[in-house]
């Protein structure tokens, strides 16, 4: 009589469970290697095994704006002659000296103008820099060392004056500006089901980005610190997810909240990426955000497979018929882990 | 002349024959003047004629005062032949012709005595007596003569130099030359007029300029004054010897030489001062305009506080780097770019500087009679400035001051 399980059967079962096993352990990390390919240039990678459980939840944002809304460097934002003949000159003085400084508000200025002609530069720390440029001398620092008034520096801009020939030529105002794409990516997210909470540095950068970007919740210092802001959104049941560049001291992630930085560290699960702009942040998120129901969908397809291929065995033949039905449960496998990474982006 | 005792031993008939002939001296020295005459053409002029006929005469008559054996006055015969060597000289001339005349003179006396000899019949050998005493008595003249165109030909040089001293010193100061001076050079129709400053008041040695060249020595500077067709090798010349800067001028008329020794010590004047480029020889001609500008410094001075106010007023950088743009732009009408690449500096520089160039002076930069006087005004007055010249500041000041 024949055995109910011939030799042929049982080995078939035994690879094609194996290899499912295989199959289900690695489609973590396939979605993982697919999720950091189809994030482009901020080239994302998710760090901690609870990771994709959280971002599967996510529904709020907490957002360290420096770096991720907005530029994350001082850009110009005003230049202001004494006299109007006076803006190109003012432009071209200042920023030619400040060629030659290294300091955030040195290089916003220095974009003002062609490198050139400057020497003798001299930093004096907190009042500004002094040098010649094409044998006139010219100073660049607070209003105050120029011996003009200015609008009083703020958390968001801060205002330089400028000098040649001793005499005063105006003033230049640089902040932290605004990306363009803030307020369209905020919109989107918010679309998506995504609240963004943007904990401002100060009342002014706070008055600022909640006139520029209303889609999104604005939290001054003085209202809530950004550690409070999490631990609230956490308490009231949301799934969180803190936006800041390096290990941001505005906004820390907490336990139960996953991490978006370009600096992660070894302990804090989340995504770490190349840059936060919140429009690549956004990408990376709606990957993310989909990236646990592919997990499932792989492993779901895995034990179907599996289940048909040896329930096959059982019933075809013995002989070629087994060999066959295992050859055919193998390669399905693949099938079923790569089928559900299909139009994910 | 004293004759030698030999000669004294055959006194007695030459004596004799001297008192016979005495009497035709005046007929001996018609003779010889008339031979040296007719031989040698130059002393047949009016004003040598009688000197000749003096000399013959005296010379005829000292010879036989000398061996009559009587005593005889001093007639001067050794001092007039010295006088004619001398003057000989003076007068560039050798003493060949003169020789050639004593040579005729004792020819003549020959025949005279030999003539006379035959006619009395004495029939007494005293031919040769008389000639060794001829022969003795011509070489004595000759010998004066020789010691008197010594003496004069020192004497010439002596002049000479005086003279070539005082042809410089005329044609320097514009003050008329003496006619007899061009003989000690030739002035000539081009005069180069080098100045040669000399460090530690040293003296070159310039030979090799020879007597082509005047040279006078002015304070710590030595002048040169020479033929503009040698310029190439006054200039060799006098750096060779080490000298300091050499300050050229060419003079196209002899008038014209106290202006170029005032261009060739101002071309000298404006290296030190730092308006020239410094440079070993420095040519007049090259730098026409700046000798011209700074010919009046007085008025340079006065226009600079006249018309420049507004930029004497600003600070010492700025009153540089915006007088060297404005006078670029008014040499060269060129864009900001262009002038920014001909100052070294960004265009926007060269807008902010003709910005403050604007406020400085306003309209007055649309008149063109203003624009011709600044233009002038800083061609001479900024390579004064840039050279470290502050003395139109401190003159502003003052006076801003006051």
């Amino acid at each position: 009589m024949n055995p109910l399980l011939s030799t042929t059967d049982l080995i078939g079962a035994v690879v094609v469970i194996v290899i499912a096993t295989l199959a289900w352990w690695s489609a973590h990390p396939i979605v993982v290697g697919s999720a950091r390919r189809r994030s482009g240039e901020a080239r994302a990678r998710v760090v901690g095994r609870g990771a994709l459980d959280c971002f599967a939840r996510l529904d709020t944002l907490v957002v360290d704006p420096i770096g991720s809304v907005t530029v994350g460097e001082l850009r110009v934002i005003g230049v202001e002659p004494l006299d109007p003949e006076h803006d190109r000159s003012l432009r071209w003085f200042a920023g030619a000296l400040q060629h030659g400084a290294d300091d955030p508000v040195a290089r916003a200025i220095s974009r003002l103008s062609a490198r050139g002609g400057a020497t003798n530069v001299e930093h004096l720390p907190g009042v500004g820099v002094l040098g010649t440029v094409d044998r006139h001398p010219v100073r660049v620092g607070s209003p105050e060392w120029i011996g003009l008034d200015g609008v009083p520096d703020d958390d968001w801009a801060q205002t330089v004056a400028v000098e040649v020939d001793g005499r005063a030529l105006g003033r230049i105002r640089v902040a932290d500006v605004v990306r363009e794409q803030s307020a369209a990516t905020i919109a989107s997210l918010a679309a998506d089901g995504v609240q963004v909470v943007l904990v401002a540095p100060g009342d002014a950068a706070a008055r600022h980005l909640s006139s520029l970007l209303p889609g999104a919740t604005t939290v001054a210092p003085s209202e809530r610190p950004g550690e409070q802001v999490v631990d609230d959104s956490v308490r009231e049941g949301a799934g969180v997810a803190t936006v800041g560049r390096g290990r941001s001291a505005i906004v820390r992630p907490v336990t139960g909240t996953v991490a978006v930085s370009d600096d992660l560290g070894t302990d804090v699960p989340g995504v770490e990426m190349h840059d936060v702009a919140i429009h690549h942040v956004a990408t990376v998120l709606r990957l993310l955000r989909s990236a646990r129901g592919r997990v499932r969908a792989m492993r779901i397809g895995v034990i179907a497979v599996t289940v048909v291929g040896v329930a096959g065995l059982l019933l075809v033949p013995t002989g070629p018929p087994e060999l066959a039905a295992t050859a055919a449960t193998v390669l399905a496998l693949p099938v079923a882990v790569l089928l559900p990474l299909l139009r994910w982006s | 002349m004293t004759l030698t005792p030999a000669h004294r031993e055959t006194s007695a008939r030459v004596a004799e024959r001297a008192r016979a002939v005495r009497r035709n001296v005046p007929e001996v020295a018609a003779a010889i003047t008339r031979d040296v005459r007719a031989s040698i053409p130059r002393y047949d002029a009016p004003g040598t004629r009688r000197v000749l006929d003096e000399a013959v005469s005296t010379a005829l008559h000292r010879f036989l005062d000398a061996v009559d054996g009587a005593p005889h006055r001093d007639r001067g015969v050794e001092e007039l032949f010295r006088t004619l060597g001398l003057t000989e000289a003076r007068a560039g001339h050798s003493l060949s012709d003169l020789r050639a005349a004593v040579h005729i003179a004792v020819s003549c006396s020959w025949q005279f005595l030999r003539r006379t000899e035959a006619e009395s019949g004495s029939g007494q050998p005293i031919r040769s007596d008389i000639a060794d005493a001829v022969i003795a008595f011509a070489d004595h003249l000759v010998a004066e003569a020789d010691a008197g165109h010594a003496e004069g030909a020192r004497r010439r040089d002596g002049d000479s130099l005086r003279a070539r001293a005082r042809l410089a010193e005329s044609l320097l100061t514009g003050a008329p030359t003496l006619p007899d001076d061009h003989d000690a050079w030739p002035v000539p129709s081009t005069v180069l007029v080098a100045v040669v400053e000399l460090p530690d008041g040293e003296r070159p040695d310039l030979s090799a300029l020879g007597r082509t060249a005047l040279i006078v020595r002015e304070g710590d500077r030595l002048v040169i004054l020479a033929d503009s067709a040698h310029r190439e090798q006054v200039v060799e010349t006098v750096a060779a010897a080490g000298t300091g800067r050499i300050g050229l001028a060419t003079a196209p008329t002899q008038s014209a030489v106290p202006a170029a020794f005032r261009w060739g010590r101002r071309v000298l004047q404006m290296v030190q001062r730092g308006v020239i480029p410094e440079a070993r020889v420095v040519d007049a001609a090259d730098h026409l305009t700046q000798v011209w500008l700074h010919a009046e410094p007085g008025l340079r001075q006065a226009l600079v506080q006249e018309k420049l106010k507004p930029l004497l007023a600003e600070t010492p950088n700025s009153r540089e780097i915006l007088s060297e743009t404005l006078l670029v732009w008014l040499e060269t009408r060129d864009s900001a770019p262009a002038i920014a690449a001909h100052l070294g500096v960004h265009p926007q520089t060269v807008r902010y500087r003709w910005k403050r160039i604007n406020e400085l002076f306003g309209e007055a930069l649309r008149e063109p009679e203003f624009i011709v006087q600044i233009t002038m005004i800083l061609k001479a007055s900024v390579p004064l400035w840039k050279a470290g010249d502050q003395s139109d500041f401190e003159r502003f000041q003052t006076s801003d001051q006051a």
